[in-house]
């Protein structure tokens, strides 16, 4: 399911994924390598077209991963040590967006936020297949926890 | 695999690129250090959690809870990938990867406890990371058109 549809199914677990996701408009990404290693990369998340979207450097490892394994996983970054903004974790699978007309409202909505675009067609496009989700933080010695899956 | 090295034998054949991976690795200082650590799940496909490294006695371990799905994962399958990217921009970054293994000497493991920052619990496994590759990036004129990522890479 696209990331719409996630926060019809769980609204309160997804708003606080898009808040964590962008406190810093960055996750981490894992794939997994040709060889079945896991890899992360920093990628950016753009919210748009009822997507979130995964852009990427033209043949970039992370980008050959998902073309060749969708599975991946999305993690919000960290900026205290105490835990107590919370981690977001967003399971599914990277679909390979070739619709131009999608391709340029990332492309607008990117520049919208960066003041940068890429150029057609040097750049690949992903949107997330939503799987599962879960949040986790401590705070005032306290646990919050949310799970959700398909 | 078998030529993974330890940190310290990483650190004398690439001083360099070692130099950036520790000063990224404790972006707060020397006290606590934080990564993000990749597993693979037991049906294949990726993991991905927070975790505070650390350097210790020429070796980078990491304490794990036991119980967690990624302590599993590592048993099971100890390719691991490790990621120092704390900060909300990401104009510089170290990643390692490797073979993890469990540190079963009680001694060792209780040797280790004093190294970490937080308080290890008994239930906590530590793993050693050894590198078979990392890499250093660093992105010239970030957030620009004519931004690009400059890489100094190692493979054992």
């Amino acid at each position: 399911m696209n990331w719409e549809e996630f926060t019809k199914a769980a609204p309160e677990l997804a708003q606080l994924g898009f808040e964590r996701i962008e406190s810093s408009g960055m996750v981490l990404l894992g794939t997994l390598r040709p060889n079945g290693f896991p890899r992360i990369s920093p990628c950016e998340v753009i919210f748009c077209d009822r997507e979130a979207m995964l852009g990427m450097m033209w043949r970039s490892p992370k980008a050959l991963d998902l073309l060749r394994d969708p599975r991946c996983v999305l993690h919000s970054t960290v900026s205290k040590t105490d835990g107590s903004e919370g981690d977001f974790k967003l399971y599914g699978r990277g679909v390979d967006v070739r619709d131009l007309a999608v391709r340029k409202r990332y492309c607008e909505a990117l520049f919208a936020k960066t003041g940068w675009q890429p150029s057609e067609p040097e750049f690949h496009l992903f949107v997330v297949d939503v799987e599962s989700a879960g949040f986790t933080r401590f705070a005032s010695g306290k646990k919050t926890q949310q799970a959700w899956k398909r | 695999m078998s030529k993974a090295l330890t940190w310290a034998a990483f650190a004398d054949r690439e001083p360099e690129l070692a130099a950036h991976g520790r000063r990224l690795l404790y972006p707060f200082g020397p006290a606590v250090g934080l990564g993000f650590l990749a597993t693979t799940r037991g049906d294949g496909g990726p993991r991905v959690h927070p975790v505070c490294p650390a350097i210790l006695g020429g070796g980078l371990y990491v304490f794990v809870i036991g119980h967690s799905p990624k302590r599993a994962d590592l048993a099971r399958d100890g390719r691991y990938a490790l990621h120092f990217f704390p900060a909300a921009k990401d104009d510089e970054s170290f990643y390692c990867a490797g073979p993890a293994r469990e540190v079963s000497d009680p001694r060792a493991r209780a040797a280790a406890v004093p190294g970490f920052a937080h308080a290890v619990r008994d239930d906590e496994a530590l793993f050693e990371l050894r590198l078979a590759r990392a890499l250093h990036t660093v992105w010239e004129r970030p957030r620009t058109p004519e931004t690009r990522p400059i890489y100094q890479r190692w493979q054992a």
